[in-house]
This record gives C-alpha cells, structure tokens and sequence, in this order.
C-alpha cells in the first residue's frame, strides 16, 4: 500500500510539472569535453530523459556512428519507470553495430540501441563517452535538443582547452554572454548552461528549426585534420585549407585535353563549350559516393574520376572543372549546403558543407553547375541550392557568396486543358502545362521517363475516372540564361468525368483537382508563419459543353486574398464553353503567427469551393 | 502475280525477322555486336536494362576435409537508359562465414565505332559488416553509360553447405536468358522445385563428382540439374499481391538428408511431422513452450480464474500482456526466455506469444502454436515440408469442443480471432504434442463487416442533416480501430474524415476504439450541404461512399488480384425530403459483379411518402481471384466510384 501511494505521488508530481503537450524531458544534460591538443578530445555525455508518451518514443533509442576520427570509448543506459524502478541496464557490449550504409561506403560503423517503452513515462539515464584521436576541426557541438515537443530543465556544456589554444564559438539563439570563462590551473575553461528550454512545436509552414533552437558551436582556430591542417578563423582561412586539397586534382592527360578541346572548338559561345562538356560529363559519368578518411573533404582526381566513369559531388565537379580548364575555361570549386540557406559569416565550420558544385563565371551572368544530376539542365539551379550561400575556393582562400534562386517570374506553373464533355457525362481532355524554374524540378524526371509513368502521375494527381491516355508527349525548354521549363502535353479520354441524371449533367466545378484535403492543422497556431519562395501557379480550364446543353446552375467566382497567398478564380461562359481560370500567387516571408487563423480558413474556403458543381441541362 | 508478291514479301520479313531478334549468348568476356548496338528491348520498350545472360552454378568441393558449397554468379547486363545506370551498382549479401572471392566485373562500350573494354580494380570493391551474421559486398562498375554492356561475376564458398538460396530467375528488369546449374554429390539429399508462370526448360541426370581429399581423387556419383528461363518479363511488386515472389519464377532447394562417410547419417526432416518434431526439441521454440507463466499474480489480481467464459479468459489475458510487454513491431518463430523478454519490456510476436500461451495454459486453457508463414512472405510449397518457409507463429486456443479460436500479442488492435491480416494465412499448422499436428484454415477468420445507418434530413435550401452510425466487425473493426490510433489525434482523424466525405461533423465518437471487443461503433452527427436553387435541390445521396477513386486503374493485369480478407459492407440511407419537393425521377437500381459472382456491389433507391431509402451492399467473398478476372472486377470498382458521384433532382411541387 505505501508502495501504491508512493507510485501514485511521483506519477502525481511527474504529471503536474511536465508541459501539458510535451512529449519528451531533458532533466538533465552535462556535455563535457576535454581537449589536450589539436589532435585529441574526449567527450562525455550524460543525460536523463523522461519520455511522457508514445510520440517521444525516437528518445529511447541510441545511435552513435564511428569514422577514423571517433571511437565510442563508454556507454551504459539504465531505464527506469515511473515509479523510479530501474527495468532495464544497457552496457556497451549490449550494442548492436553495423557498417551498413544505403548510399554510400563510409568509414566506420553505426552503434546502435533502440528501446521499446512498453508505458509512460518512463526514465532513461545515457551515460557515453567518446574520443576523438586524429584530428579534427571543431568540436562538439553544444544543443540539449533537436526534437520537437522536448522541453529542457538544466543543461550544461563544458570545454576544457589548453590556456594557449585560441577557441572560436557561436552562438545561436542565445544570448550573446551565455559562456562563462574561467581558468583552471594550466586549462581554460568555457562553460553554458541553459535551463528550462521551452519545447519546439512541430507544424506546417514554420521557420526553419535552427532558427529557434539555442546551439553553441565551438572550435579551436588552427586544427589538425586527419594529416592536414588550417585555420579557420574565416572563410578564407576553410578557403585556404580546401584549396590544398583540391589543388593538382584537375590534371588531364594531353589526349583528353586535345579530344576536349577538338569537341569545342566548334563552338560559337562559352556557354555551347561548357554546355558540350557538361553533356559529356553528364553522359559519361554516375554518382556513387565513396567517403573514406580525408576523401569525405578530398576530391578524387580528374584523372581518376575520368576512368572510372563515376565519383561523388566533389570528383564530379572537380572532373569538370578540370574538363573546362582544358578548354581554356576558368571555374571554381565551390562548397555549399544543401540543408541550410545561410552560413555563419562570422563562424566558419566543416559541418554547415555537405556538397560541392561547380561556378563558372560568364560574361553575362555566373553559371552555377550541379554535377552530380544528369536530367538536371546547365547551370539548373535546384531547391537544395538556389538561394543559399556557398564558398567559393580559390587560391587565395575562400569567398562567400550567394546563389541565385528563381523568383515569381521566372517560376511559373502553367496549364490550360480543354475538357470536351460528351452527353453521356464521357470526356476527351487535352492538357498542356508548363513548369518553370522551381516547379521544373518536380516534373523534370518525366522528361526521359516512359510514358506509363506519367500517365500514372497524372492519374493520381488529377484522379481522372477510367483514364485512357492517347497522347503524352514531354518537351524541355533549355535556354541559355533562361530558367528551363518542361512542356507536358497529353491527350486523354474519360468516362463519367460528368455525372448524368436524365437530362443533366453534373460536373465538378474543378474536374481535374489536385487538392484533397487541407494541409493545415486547426489546432492552435505557435510558430510563425514562414514561406521560403514566391510561387505562382495559373490554371485555365475550357469546358465545351454538348451540343444542346446549357448551364441551369454554376458557382459564383471564388477570391481570397491574404498577405501570404492570393487565390483567384474566374468563371465566364463564352460561346457554349465554360473558361474557369484560376490563380493563385504565394509571397515568401516570414508572417507573423496571428495570420495563420486566416490562412486556414482561406485554405478551407477553397476546398469548400472546389467541391462544387456545375449543372448543365439538355 | 499478287499472290507470288506476298510469298516474296512473306520470305523478306521472315528472313529478316530472326536477324533483328535478339539472341541470347551465353559467352562471356566478348559481347555480341547485337547485344552492344541495342538500344531498347523490344518485349519492354520502356525497360531502363536488360539482363542479357545470368549463369547461376551451385556445386560443391572439399578443402582440408571440409565440405563446401560453391556459388558461381555471372551476370551480363545491357545498360538501356540514363536511369539504367543504377544497375552497375551491385550489392550482393552474404554470410558472415562465407568466403567471397574472384569479384571482377567489365564494361563494353562502343567508341567512334570501336569496342572499348573497361575493368573493373579491386579497390572499388567493398565488404562491409550488416550484423553479426551478414555481410554486404559492394561494388559500382566503372564507365557505365547508357549503352554499356556490363559483366561482372563472384564466387561465395559456403561453410553451411546445406543453405542453397531460392534461385529467383526473374527480376525487376525483364531477363533474356537465365541459367541455373546444380550439382549435388551423392551424400547430399535435397529436395528441388521449381515453381512460377513461365515453364523453364529443364534437364535432369546422373553424374560424377570429384573431391580430391589429401592428394587423392575421391570419386561420387552425384545429380545435375539444369534449368533454363528465356525471356521472361520483368516482375514489379504492386498493392495487389501480398507477395510478389509467389508469382516469380524460382527454383527452390531444400536440404533432405546428409551422408558423409565417417560422420552419422543427418536426415533433414522432409515431412512436416519431422518439422514437427524438430521444433519440439528446439530450445527457443519447444523449450519455450515450457516456461512458466511469469504474471501468476497479475492473474490472479485480474480474477482471470473466476471468468467462466473460454473467450473472455483469453481475452483478458491477451489484454495483460499487452499492458506489460510491448510488441516491437516484428515478427518471428524463435522466441527469448521470458525474463529475457520482460526485463527488456519488449519483444517480437514470437516472444511475446510465448508467454502468451504460458498464461493461458496457466488459466487451465489448452492453448498452442499454429505455425506459418506470414502474408508477405509468400505461401507454403505444402510437398515441400521446410522450417525455413515457416516465419512465425499465432496462438491457437481451444474452445469447447474441438473449435479454435486464435490470438497473436502484434494484434494492437484486435481481439480473438481479430489479427493483422498479415497473419490470416490459408494454411498454418496448429501444433498438438501426442495428439498430432494438423493444417488448418486462419483465413476462416478472414472477415470483415460494417453495418451502417444513415438518418438525414433535407432542408428546403439544401441542408442536409444527419446521424451516421456505422458498427464494424471483425477485420473491419481491426482496420477501423488502427486508422484511427494511428492518427495524430482523434480531432485529426475526425477533420481529415469530414473533409473526405465533405461534411460538416459536429459530434464524433468512436466506441470501441481500443483493442479487446469484437466490435467498433462509430457514432457521429454530421451536415452536408447541396447545391440549392430556390426551385430545385441537387442532392448526391450517397452520403460516406465507401470508396472515391478507383483502386484499379491500369487496362491490363498479368498478376492475380488478392484480397485481405472477406468483406461485408451494407449502408442503409434514409434522407426525409422537403415537405413540398418531389424527386424528379428515382434513378434504377445498379447491380454489378465480376465474373465468378464474388465481389459484387448493388445500390437500390426506394421512396417512401417523404423518405427516400437507399441501400448499399458491397462483398468480396473470396480473397484470390485470377488475372482473367480482373477487367470484371476493375468494372465493380469503376461502378462504385461512377455511382457514389451519382445525382437526384428535388423539384419544387
């Protein structure tokens, strides 16, 4: 009996201090490392985490993946539950592991655990260690949390560095004196401590996470790096530094050189040049991607890559500049992130890198080139790259700069179809759309696809009854200097587009629908509301009615208007045909959370709408 | 002098015919000019390969007195399309033990008209550790392009030579030509099948196999197989089947009995009592069975013993053990102890079952494993008794009388006789010890039935208001319940439902949500509304149609079509219309069903006085039906979409 009344006060305390909706809590996080030289640190970790339901289940598991670099030197996990029991201890031996990667070959392995909470909460107490022994750039990085719906209570981050090793740091969403420095002995010590780190709500439309979650970055300012070393004080320092491991990579034998320059020499411009070694490399090459040791910063040689027909983002782009070097073009490699828009001006680090691509300057306008696509056109700039920041890599270090991304003018999405409707409710469709710049990319795979597939992709898109596709047919548009677009015509016969009673004829108001459901959340809003592109999407639809079919009932014109998005659609009846052109316009930006109320309803309006009909009688 | 023409030009295109085919060539190192120069494959214009040639050779030898099985691969493939190229990276898995050797692989390009031949180097080569048992060999081809003729080959050297894989012939790019050779010395006894649509060619006889054991020639007389399989089409998994490997064509080999000279004779069970039998005696499956119940006193807290009911003891017990050990998600035959199991918290269905029967065992019930072969798997070969086509277990209970009733602890949602359908198999083998074993039929539980009443009123403006109740049984219920758990929340579950059937929910209850009863009710006051001049009313009456798009869209189906399970679905409608408003004409009735009568759909319309009655039914009454059947049943579902769209004209009297 004592022992119920105990399970039920700590169940009590447990239930009353924990935030409602949270799923997971950090108690407890001490991060500690210590650093001897520029070679070596350890790193300990223990944390005490609570998981409140089933949606916080991913915190059960443990994951630590190992290169030449990093060994996992410790580990024990005790599980306890909610009455403070302990149900279960994890030793080291009891990992599983694993070398298996999906894509890549990588150094190393993967420990790994995953624990099935059978109720909650339930406890779980991680204490690791980990050492790194051949070098590095920068150390551990400092985040109690990346998850959603995870509050923090106390968290504290330790680095003890020898007194003469400088140390940068940054720090995110944090204030600016959060680090406290003091001096022991013949080591400094930086240390940040956070507490009671509010849970981030996961939702639709909302701000990229590293701009709300609190992270310190830290990293000493020379390094020592698996048999290299740098600075990386700035940008042009990491410039420095890539540069010695690119340099004398782009040399090609005299034969290829001459057979490249013989392929060009033909050509009227720079970009025809560039474009007939792009084509090259994008014929003659694949993707595979191999990262071992220094080669994970390292690209292969040109040479090597030429042989063997294939390597990862930096061999590819390395290959081609060096391809282009032989015709007498000038290109940079340049790094970049595929995940995150901006770098850190003030704080440069191999971890915000995860790609490289190519930039050649031009007369009229810098080409940006990704090696590593072949359906991609020249100079394509896809969602992963456009607008973010990047390094360029020259010999006298490193600069950065920012891509260029696709606009409302240059992206467009653009489809008229016209839907012959027969009397017995059957249709022959013709549609043509166009998608440029951003909305390229999501249809450029049918430009080589076979045309079962897109029939299946426009049959699940538009969800058309008893399909019969007559004709489909898909045209690129690759212009110098001009955003490329895809044309996709098709031509298909339905049945029951139109639904018939006697003499009418009821027709979905937008027969060929992509909406189904609503994509936003009614519950309550907390993020702000953020769009990272400006969109542009017009559809315009003819509807030929039978021959002696008139309209006994249509819906009115559908318009909503908000800061964020703009819907118009427009009906007319013009000579026996119904044309409903519809518009929507989206303005990037980030808007305050208060509009989000409006912007659902907007979004519910629509659906509603769409969900109308159009009468013809005979 | 016409009919001399046609010879003539009969005579040019049948010469001319044989030169364009493609023909297979088994050689490789020198690729055929018309095997370099093709540019697409004329049985599959849109395939991104084509394996040009497979040798597939399993035979065996002896090193140091050991035993070993011998796999030779050697595959020739023409690169097709840019996409194509994905089929230069190969990844063969292997056993931890095995030995993997002689990896090469070459490509074939033409260039300005000649053959350039590329090798592959070693350092492209990977082999990495999945687990403990697994190893993966990796390697990407060089310079593949699209037009490549690429080659490559290995050799695995296996300790447990009794383990020869399923030979699948076919694969996700159609196969020109595919080899299988086999040979079996003297003191092995396999059983091998062959199985699939597309009937190899095949040739069985004696022959002589040489070991050479310290310096001297050991001679056997052994068995060769030879199985041939030409142009066959490429085989792509899709909704429809639950297994697609049912349907591939396959050699399978299974170890009958092992006699080496010195050593005793092994005989590996080939009747499914010896399976029996071998799982009696297995530690993790026999031994299992004998634990001891480890919630005794949570029984007893519960008062399981004082339930008199068969079904409700099992019940509550299933409900036990669920509270305390959590089901991770996987399914297995062998189990861990229990303490194992509950002092991880969690298990696979086999671990948990395990205690399962402890339990109801424990509560005087006569509770066993019935052993099969889960859904996805593929079915039992039943003449080909084999442990390795068994991959798990449910728990059959006896009822009074000699009736079962099953349970499986990864049924989250179910009940008795309430599981996943992944689990309701045509044969699973209910495992008696003394009485026998026996085969019995999981898929007579294969149910499912939704009962629903519809109430509605009709607003002169074309408001329609309404009380739906829908009851669901068996499968259905089982469905019912996981859609809606595995929703975010219960209010996302009701928004994404009304914006589905686009109407308005003002209440919304689902009793019956959780496991542990047979049915599921859904209650739920909802508003629609239609399209309403001041004369006239559109109404689509055909409120909460069962389906709105067709599952089937494609104009032909090579593969069968396979049901989860039988299924009832019968909605009853009754819609009070206007006071002053009479229907223009009362559409006809539909009734539609494929061709053997199984899976049928009718909608009737009756009015009476201001009520209009619909009514609904839609059955599946059988779980496989034939390629022949599928443009009957394409037209069931095409009906269903075509009918719930369906109109009513309301006219103002």
């Amino acid at each position: 009996m004592k022992r119920l009344l105990l399970v039920i006060i700590l169940l009590g305390i447990v239930s009353s201090t924990f935030a409602a909706d949270a799923n997971t809590v950090v108690h407890q996080l001490q991060m500690t490392v210590e650093c001897t030289g520029t070679t070596k640190y350890t790193c300990k970790v223990h944390q005490s985490i609570t998981i409140l339901n089933e949606k916080g289940r991913s915190a059960a598991q443990f994951a630590f993946s190992t290169d030449q670099t990093r060994k996992l030197t410790a580990f024990n996990a005790v599980i306890s539950n909610a009455a403070g029991q302990v149900i279960r201890k994890v030793k080291k031996n009891d990992l599983q592991y694993t070398q298996y990667h999906p894509q890549m070959v990588v150094d190393g392995g993967t420990y790994y655990f995953a624990y099935q909470p059978v109720s909650y909460p339930v406890t779980i107490d991680f204490d690791y260690e980990y050492a790194n022994s051949n070098g590095f750039v920068s150390f551990p990085a400092f985040c109690p949390t990346t998850e959603y719906g995870t509050e923090v209570r106390h968290a504290v981050y330790t680095l003890r560095v020898p007194n003469n090793m400088e140390v940068r740091s940054k720090l995110l969403n944090m204030p600016d004196n959060s680090i406290v420095t003091t001096t022991e002995g013949n080591k400094k010590c930086l240390t940040i401590t956070i507490e009671n780190q509010q849970q981030l709500h996961r939702e639709a439309l909302m701000p990229p996470v590293t701009e709300r979650l609190p992270i310190a970055y830290f990293a000493p300012v020379g390094f020592q790096f698996l048999g290299t070393e740098g600075s990386m004080k700035t940008w042009e320092d990491f410039g420095r530094w890539q540069n010695t491991l690119i340099e004398g990579r782009d040399l090609l034998t005299p034969t290829q050189q001459k057979a490249l320059k013989q392929m060009t020499d033909t050509c009227a411009t720079t970009w025809d040049k560039v474009k007939t070694v792009y084509n090259l490399l994008r014929y003659s090459t694949r993707y595979n991607s191999i990262q071992l040791g220094i080669g994970g910063w390292q690209p292969a040689k040109a040479s090597d890559v030429s042989q063997l027909g294939m390597g990862d983002c930096k061999g590819l782009t390395n290959y081609m500049k060096a391809m282009l070097k032989a015709i007498g073009i000038e290109s940079h490699y340049t790094v970049i992130s595929t995940s995150y828009k901006h770098l850190f001006h003030d704080y440069p680090s191999l971890s915000q890198l995860n790609h490289a691509i190519l930039q050649v300057p031009m007369q009229e306008d810098t080409l940006w080139i990704e090696c590593t696509n072949p359906s991609l056109p020249l100079g394509y700039l896809h969602e992963d790259i456009a607008g973010h920041d990047a390094v360029l890599i020259t010999k006298e270090g490193g600069k950065i700069v920012t891509l260029p991304e696709y606009n409302s003018n240059d992206s467009k999405w653009n489809t008229v179809t016209h839907i012959t409707l027969k009397d017995n409710g059957n249709a022959h469709i013709n549609y043509r759309a166009r998608m440029q710049g951003m909305y390229y990319e999501d249809w450029q795979w049918a430009e080589n696809a076979d045309t079962t597939r897109i029939a299946q992709r426009i049959q699940r898109m538009y969800r058309l009854p008893k399909a019969k596709f007559l004709k489909i047919k898909t045209t690129r548009d690759e212009r110098p200097q001009c955003p490329p677009a895809i044309d996709i015509c098709i031509e298909v016969e339905c049945e029951n587009l139109a639904t018939v009673n006697q003499q009418r004829l009821f027709l979905p108001v937008s027969p060929i629908d992509n909406m189904r459901y609503n994509t936003l959340s009614d519950a309550t809003r907390h993020n702000d509301i953020y769009i990272d592109q400006d969109m542009l999407t017009t559809d315009s639809i003819y509807i030929h009615l039978p021959k002696g079919f008139s309209i006994e009932s249509i819906p009115t014109a559908f318009q909503n208007n908000t800061d964020i998005t703009s819907t118009q659609i427009q009906l007319y009846n013009d000579n026996n045909a119904i044309i409903a052109v519809e518009t929507t316009q989206t303005h990037k930006g980030l808007y305050n959370k208060s509009l989000y109320p409006t912007l659902l309803q907007q979004q519910q309006n629509l659906l509603r709408w769409r969900k109308q009909q159009i009468v013809l009688r005979q | 002098m016409k009919t001399f023409r046609l010879i003539f030009l009969a005579l040019v295109v049948g010469q001319l015919c044989p030169a364009q085919e493609l023909t297979p060539n088994t050689k490789f190192g020198k690729p055929t000019d018309q095997e370099l120069n093709l540019t697409t494959y004329a049985a599959e214009p849109n395939a991104p390969a084509l394996q040009l040639c497979r040798m597939t050779d399993v035979a065996y030898d002896m090193f140091n007195g050991e035993l070993k099985l011998i796999i030779t691969e050697k595959v020739k493939i023409k690169i097709l399309t840019e996409e194509g190229k994905e089929y230069a990276d190969i990844q063969v898995p292997y056993l931890a033990t095995d030995i993997v050797g002689n990896i090469k692989a070459t490509t074939y390009n033409i260039e300005n008209g000649k053959q350039v031949k590329t090798k592959m180097a070693n350092d492209q080569i990977f082999r990495k550790k999945v687990d403990e048992n697994n190893m993966l060999l990796s390697f990407s081809i060089p310079q593949v392009k699209a037009g490549s003729v690429i080659e490559y080959q290995y050799r695995i050297e296996r300790e447990s030579y009794g383990n020869i894989n399923t030979w699948y012939a076919q694969r996700s790019i159609p196969v020109l030509y595919a080899q299988y050779d086999l040979v079996i010395p003297e003191w092995l006894k396999f059983k091998v099948e062959e199985s699939g649509t597309h009937p190899f060619e095949k040739k069985v006889g004696n022959t002589s196999v040489t070991f050479h054991v310290k310096g001297n020639e050991l001679n056997l007389s052994g068995m060769q197989y030879r199985f041939v399989g030409q142009r066959l089409p490429s085989l792509k998994d899709d909704d429809f089947v639950w297994s697609i490997a049912d349907y591939c064509n396959k050699v399978t080999c299974e170890l009958g009995g092992i006699f080496i000279p010195g050593s005793v004779y092994k005989n590996f069970s080939q009747t499914w009592q010896g399976i029996d039998n071998q799982l009696w005696d297995d530690e993790d499956f026999g031994g299992r069975l004998l634990q001891e119940n480890p919630f005794k006193n949570e029984m007893t807290q519960a008062g399981i013993a004082t339930m008199s009911n068969i079904k409700d003891k099992a019940r509550a017990i299933l409900q036990l053990l669920q509270e305390k050990v959590k089901w991770n998600g996987k399914y297995a035959l062998w189990g861990k102890a229990a303490n194992t199991v509950l002092k991880e918290g969690s298990g696979n269905n086999a671990d948990l079952n395990f205690i399962l029967i402890s339990m109801l065992k424990d509560a005087g019930l006569t509770a066993m494993p019935v052993v099969l072969r889960t859904r996805d798997s593929g079915r039992i070969p039943l003449t080909h008794p084999s442990l390795r086509f068994m991959n798990t277990f449910i728990v059959g209970v006896q009822d009074k009388g000699d009736e079962i009733f099953f349970l499986d602890a990864s049924a989250s949602y179910g009940d008795v006789n309430m599981l996943p359908s992944l689990l309701l198999v045509e044969k699973g083998r209910v495992m008696r010890k003394g009485t026998g074993s026996s085969w019995t039929d999981v898929q007579t539980i294969a149910n499912g039935k939704t009962t629903t009443d519809i109430h509605a009123t009709l607003t002169e403006d074309g408001l329609l208001t309404g009380k739906a109740v829908s009851k669901y049984e068996g499968n259905d219920a089982y469905a019912k319940r996981r859609a809606y758990n595995q929703a975010e929340d219960s209010a996302a579950y009701v928004k994404k439902f009304a914006e589905k059937h686009n109407i308005d929910i003002s209440t919304y209850q689902l009793e019956g949500a959780k496991a542990y009863t047979p049915t599921a009710t859904q209650t739920m006051d909802f508003s629609q509304q239609a399209n309403a001049t001041t004369d006239i009313i559109y109404l689509n009456p055909v409120i909460l149609p069962l389906i709105k798009e067709a599952p089937l869209t494609a104009e032909k189906r090579a593969l069968p079509i396979e049901f989860p399970y039988k299924d009832i679905d019968r909605t009853n409608i009754y819609i009070k219309l206007p006071a002053n408003y009479h229907i223009e004409t009362l559409p006809s009735a539909t009734h539609v069903a494929d061709k053997d009568g199984k899976l049928t759909y009718s909608l009737t319309f009756k009015q009476e006085e201001q009520t209009l009655i619909i009514q609904q039914t839609f059955s599946v009454d059988q779980l496989f039906f034939q390629p022949s059947s599928y443009e009957s049943i394409k037209k069931v579902f095409d009906t269903m979409v075509e009918k719930s769209q369906m109109m009513i004209v309301l006219k103002k009297k």
